[in-house]
């Protein structure tokens, strides 16, 4: 079988809040230059999803897909070093303003590019704008099921079956393939790359296109528009409890919290 | 589509049959917006067996409630629900659809936005009217910045972040009309389904129950160390013990205690912020605490900032004596 894993390379979430600014004209986030590139965690978690099933199923192919307008090859490459199969990517400088269903739509494209599949693994929303809207979005158009934030996946025959985590419970679901699947953390650890990936991982040369290689992308008025972009005002008002050490700081918190009748 | 009008709200409810929380604060969020508007309200009411608390919803707040009941809405699913909200909209003609950021609500909110082929922003937390249409606010880069959304496209679709507005309270009083919406979706055709729901067992109090709750982070250290804040469960009445995701990634406990933007979202009355830095993703979960009180022994923590009271210093010293002190005070 042949799994497409979408991943999206963002900012290290990780790095100094401080190198993270905006640009009030320009309506979008700033990164300094010095923050590495990541694979956004949940990709990862999703490319661990479909490497799982690799490892279960014989003959399985796991191609990675990624849109961005800079790739970084040794990052974007991680999924291929943890053992993913082909890369794909997507180069286009027009996703500034983060439209997830105008992304959606360009990867649904590029997904009828690549052929036949039977799964689709998304992270369940990205690490930078945590939006949640792509995986389930391209589902839609690509008129297929989805089944979103799973903390399980088994493969059943020709149905993927999921556990995804509700509000008092856990709902587990299944959907025929092809199938769209939205990966959470709590699937487990994304696996190291290997010294033996990362050497297959170099000879692996990505199949490029642009927006104009996707024949089946229709043009497109916008779906959302960024009206502003701005950091949120901060009013501080923290009382801090200092006692002589730390000890005496934790007393002193006890009878104030006592005092205002909070416990 | 043409002389949009008002907005529409779907509705959600648990397996007891009544609304989950969710609703009631999106039908805080649609008032105001029917009130800038001067249009109304709608609800669609999805499931199995629901027709007969229409008129709760009208309690709450929907002007009309359009009712979609049928054997096969018994369960969430989103191929099914889709087609349900779809239906309901093209009916309707609304100029917002709002839906919880729930585990449904934000799995069904893109999908409906791709058949009714219009843009959506998820996990608002605020809503407002600009000539006519929505504009939503969310958080950027996990919560350090704001961007708000416009919506070039009918319907406008909002995901809206829980407890952002307060539940409505309902008022019996209130009148509205019921219209039963008869939505077509041949099981046999389907190519997904619902297979079981395996409820949680938790150990003492739910954590959106608790009044206190004891959030420990990745500088807890270790799992011993995390188990300790048990004991302020034995001391403080209706609290529980909670989780950052990097605690709950480091294996200190269960994914179930974590809370922030993949975890649970809690208000409680007090929240123990221990040992953790106050990342925006945590942030996102617990900001609508009435009080924070952080134990942290880095005093750049931005917890700090966003705490009424702080103590700087290792929890190991601070916590012991803050108990002791806690009991004597018993």
């Amino acid at each position: 079988m042949r799994i497409i894993v979408t991943a999206k390379q963002v900012p290290d979430p990780e790095a100094p809040q401080s190198s993270f600014s905006v640009d009030s004209n320009a309506k979008k986030v700033v990164v300094a230059a010095s923050v590495p590139q990541a694979v956004s965690d949940y990709d990862t978690y999703a490319a661990e999803a479909a490497l799982r099933i690799k490892d279960e199923v014989e003959g399985t192919t796991v191609s990675v897909l990624s849109l961005g307008e800079d790739h970084v090859l040794d990052v974007i490459k991680r999924p291929i070093a943890m053992g993913a199969d082909e890369l794909f990517l997507v180069q286009d400088q027009d996703l500034a303003n983060g439209d997830a269903m105008a992304i959606a739509h360009t990867l649904a494209a590029a997904i009828k590019n690549m052929g036949e599949f039977d799964l689709i693994m998304c992270g369940r929303q990205s690490a930078d704008l945590d939006q949640g809207i792509v995986g389930t979005g391209l589902a839609a158009i690509l008129g297929i099921p989805v089944l979103t934030s799973a903390v399980g996946v088994r493969l059943k025959d020709d149905w993927i079956e999921i556990d995804r985590a509700v509000e008092d419970g856990i709902d587990t679901v299944a959907a025929q393939l092809p199938a769209v699947v939205t990966v959470s953390s709590e699937i487990g650890e994304a696996r190291y790359a290997t010294m033996r990936g990362i050497m297959a991982a170099r000879k692996v040369q990505p199949t490029i296109w642009s927006k104009s290689d996707l024949t089946a992308l229709e043009d497109s008025d916008d779906f959302t528009s960024v009206v502003d972009v701005f950091a949120p005002e901060s009013e501080s008002n923290v009382e801090m409890i200092e006692g002589d050490d730390a000890a005496d700081s934790g007393r002193l918190l006890a009878q104030k919290l006592r005092e205002e009748r909070l416990i | 589509m043409s002389n949009e009008n008002g907005i529409l709200v779907i509705a959600e409810s648990t397996s007891e049959g009544e609304f989950k929380p969710a609703t009631a604060e999106l039908l805080t969020a649609a008032a105001g917006l029917a009130k800038d508007l001067n249009e109304p309200v709608s609800v669609a009411l999805i499931g199995n067996g629901v027709s007969n608390r229409s008129d709760d919803a009208i309690a709450l707040g929907a002007d009309k409630v359009y009712v979609v009941d049928d054997s096969v809405f018994e369960n969430y699913l989103n191929e099914t629900y889709t087609v349900a909200v779809a239906q309901v909209a093209e009916q309707v003609n609304p100029r917002i659809i709002l839906l919880g950021h729930t585990p449904n609500g934000r799995e069904l909110g893109p999908s409906v936005a791709v058949k009714l082929e219009t843009g959506i922003a998820t996990d608002t937390t605020s809503l407002d009217i600009v000539d006519g249409k929505l504009e939503a606010t969310r958080s950027l880069s996990g919560g350090l910045f704001r961007q708000k959304t416009g919506f070039p496209k009918f319907p406008n679709i909002a995901t809206v972040h829980p407890k952002s507005f307060d539940g409505a309270e309902p008022d019996s009083s209130r009148s509205g009309e019921t219209e039963t919406v008869s939505v077509n979706v041949a099981s046999g055709d389907l190519r997904s389904r619902f297979v079981s729901h395996t409820e949680a067992i938790s150990e003492g109090i739910k954590l959106e129950d608790a009044k206190v709750i004891i959030c420990g982070g990745r500088g807890m250290g270790s799992k011993e160390g995390f188990d300790g804040l048990y004991e302020f469960t034995g001391l403080i009445g209706e609290s529980a013990v909670a989780s950052t995701r990097a605690a709950s990634d480091s294996e200190f406990c269960g994914q179930e205690l974590m809370i922030g933007i993949t975890g649970k979202v809690v208000s409680p009355d007090v929240y123990f912020a221990i040992a953790l830095s106050g990342a925006s993703q945590h942030m996102a979960g617990c900001s609508g605490s009435k009080n924070i009180i952080a134990i942290n022994k880095d005093p750049e923590a931005n917890i700090f900032k966003e705490s009424q009271f702080g103590v700087v210093g290792d929890y190991q010293a601070v916590i012991p004596a803050f108990l002791d002190e806690l009991k004597q005070l018993d």
